[in-house]
């Protein structure tokens, strides 16, 4: 049934007189009476179910969506869902929030004949895609051995740093980490000029919820290390030339942004290496 | 079924649409019926929480999917028994439908087929709830706008037995009921008659409207007077213990809904 339900083009065979699809499931003859039942006395309900369906579906995409629909207006975003919906009528359907990342994609395929690739409009659309993409895996939150590093003192370098995956690293030419809580506070699109941002988007090891958090290139590199298989001395002394002058202040600098990252629940400390698996990608 | 059910009078299903309205005329209901998935999170269960301080209040959930293929979701499952344990209502229900197809939500209560095999499913997910939840659960009746396919019995005795075996009560929407009647072509009353009445604890009132030759469930018009009938034949019947108005759409002023809130009062209460 979802199939009626949910792809036009198999509905519109099915009322064509086409009941091939049946063929897949192992229907009673009066199951199959039923099918053919409906669509001589059910058309006018199924069809109106099925709209039913759809603009539900899109009711409860909005609100993943508050970004795009300040951004694009409530109307005109709509009109995007609507042809969203038509481009992948044939698929099932997908888990909400991986629904509103696809649409997300769609939107900012859309926005390039509105805005300009470095507008503030058009980086609004971008960071709320980024958070999407992250949000809409699913992760298995366990991380066996956790350790805190305050509490295994003179040990925390031989503890091992984890960050979920995937996460997003962003460049934007505003700097959205101040823009974006003043566009939730007012609903409106504050002024803004340009200042470059680097945002990290991750899964939070506190809660599982989808930070955000404004980064320097040096940490974004430190992360790309911080996979569950290698202590943090292994990963500084690779990353830090001993023979560098600023080495000392490098690792400093590095000790102080692993513990600010554990903190944010950006990062996880296990004692000994474990796979970076803890997610399974749709 | 308990007897020791509390009658709860008339009520409203919350939205956050007329908070603060409720609020002001508070003493117009007797109870308030909840989303048991608002209590799941902020911002939605911290004024509900105030909301139950001031007002009985029930829970009524969308996201069950008791007629699903698949096992019940174990995590909303725990959810819904957090919620239930913190509001403690004096019952709590969902649907008849299934709103989950392979984990994927389908954003609205979908038909289920009236065949034995799912009423196995049917009656093994509640069973599966009832060892969790000592609570009182209820089952609604939905509207659907066509012939399920291969429906082996009515939707009366489908609901009929599985209340039985599960001895759990009956949410009658009569809204829904009256939607189904004609949109199918059948005798509500024949329904009713068909059902155990003794099984009905709360009805939902709440309105609907003719599209394109549907008669659809739209949440969003006054209750018509041929539910009112309904609602005076089940009370007359069944020892209802609350009586739930809906309204999600084209919300009037809180003056209207009083008004209906009153004629369901007296019925209730024996008047006509």
């Amino acid at each position: 049934m979802i199939h009626l339900y949910t792809d036009a083009d198999a509905r519109e065979a099915f009322f064509g007189g086409d009941l091939s699809f049946l063929a897949a499931y192992d229907l009673t003859a009066e199951e199959r009476a039923g099918f053919v039942q409906l669509r001589t006395r059910g058309r006018r309900g199924l069809e109106f179910f099925a709209s039913l369906l759809g603009k539900k579906r899109m009711d409860k995409v909005k609100p993943l969506m508050p970004i795009s629909l300040l951004v694009w207006g409530e109307g005109p975003w709509e009109e995007v869902w609507s042809s969203y919906v038509l481009d992948r009528r044939a698929e099932p359907p997908l888990r909400l929030v991986l629904e509103a990342y696809r649409l997300s994609l769609a939107i900012l395929e859309a926005s390039t004949q509105r805005f300009a690739t470095e507008s503030l409009s058009r980086e609004l659309l971008l960071y709320e895609s980024c958070k999407l993409r992250v949000a809409s895996t699913e992760y298995r939150m366990e991380s066996p051995g956790r350790v805190s590093p305050s509490s295994q003192a003179g040990e925390a370098m031989d503890l091992v740093p984890m960050i979920l995956r995937p996460y997003v690293l962003q460049t934007f030419s505003h700097d959205l980490s101040r823009v974006v809580p003043r566009l939730e506070a007012t609903r409106q699109i504050p002024q803004a000029l340009p200042n470059p941002s680097l945002l990290l988007f991750y899964r939070s090891w506190a809660g599982g919820g989808v930070g955000v958090a404004k980064v320097t290139r040096g940490v974004a590199r430190l992360l790309e290390n911080c996979r569950g298989g290698e202590s943090q001395q292994s990963i500084f002394d690779r990353m830090i030339q001993p023979e560098h002058p600023d080495s000392g202040r490098a690792r400093v600098a590095f000790e102080r942004a692993m513990v600010t990252l554990e903190r944010q629940g950006v990062l996880v400390f296990t004692k000994k290496g474990v796979s970076n698996d803890a997610r399974s990608d749709d | 079924m308990r007897s020791d059910l509390p009658t709860l009078g008339v009520g409203l299903g919350y939205r956050p649409e007329y908070h603060d309205a409720i609020l002001r005329h508070s003493d117009h209901l007797d109870f308030i019926e909840v989303i048991t998935e608002h209590l799941f999170a902020e911002p939605g269960r911290g004024s509900l929480e105030r909301f139950a301080e001031v007002l009985p209040t029930t829970c009524h959930g969308l996201q069950l999917s008791l007629g699903s293929a698949e096992p019940l979701d174990g995590g909303y499952v725990d959810r819904v028994c957090e919620a239930i344990g913190r509001f403690r209502p004096p019952w709590f229900s969902d649907h008849l439908s299934l709103t989950r197809i392979d984990g994927v939500d389908l954003g609205h209560l979908a038909p289920v087929a009236f065949t034995e095999e799912i009423l196995e499913a049917v009656c093994d997910k509640i069973a599966t709830l009832r060892k969790r939840i000592s609570t009182t659960f209820l089952i609604e009746n939905i509207a659907y706008y066509f012939p399920i396919p291969g429906s082996q019995l009515t939707e009366a005795d489908f609901l009929a037995r599985v209340v039985e075996r599960t001895d759990s009560g009956i949410l009658l929407d009569l809204n829904n009921l009256y939607a189904n009647a004609e949109n199918m072509g059948y005798d509500p009353y024949g329904f009713l008659d068909a059902i155990p009445l003794e099984r009905v604890v709360e009805i939902h009132l709440a309105g609907g409207a003719l599209r394109d030759g549907l008669f659809v469930d739209t949440h969003g018009h006054p209750v018509c007077e041929e539910v009112w009938e309904l609602l005076e034949f089940v009370c007359r019947r069944a020892s209802v213990k609350g009586i739930v108005l809906e309204r999600d759409q084209n919300i009037p002023h809180f003056e209207e809904l009083t008004a209906e809130l009153r004629r369901a009062r007296r019925i209730l209460s024996g008047g006509q």
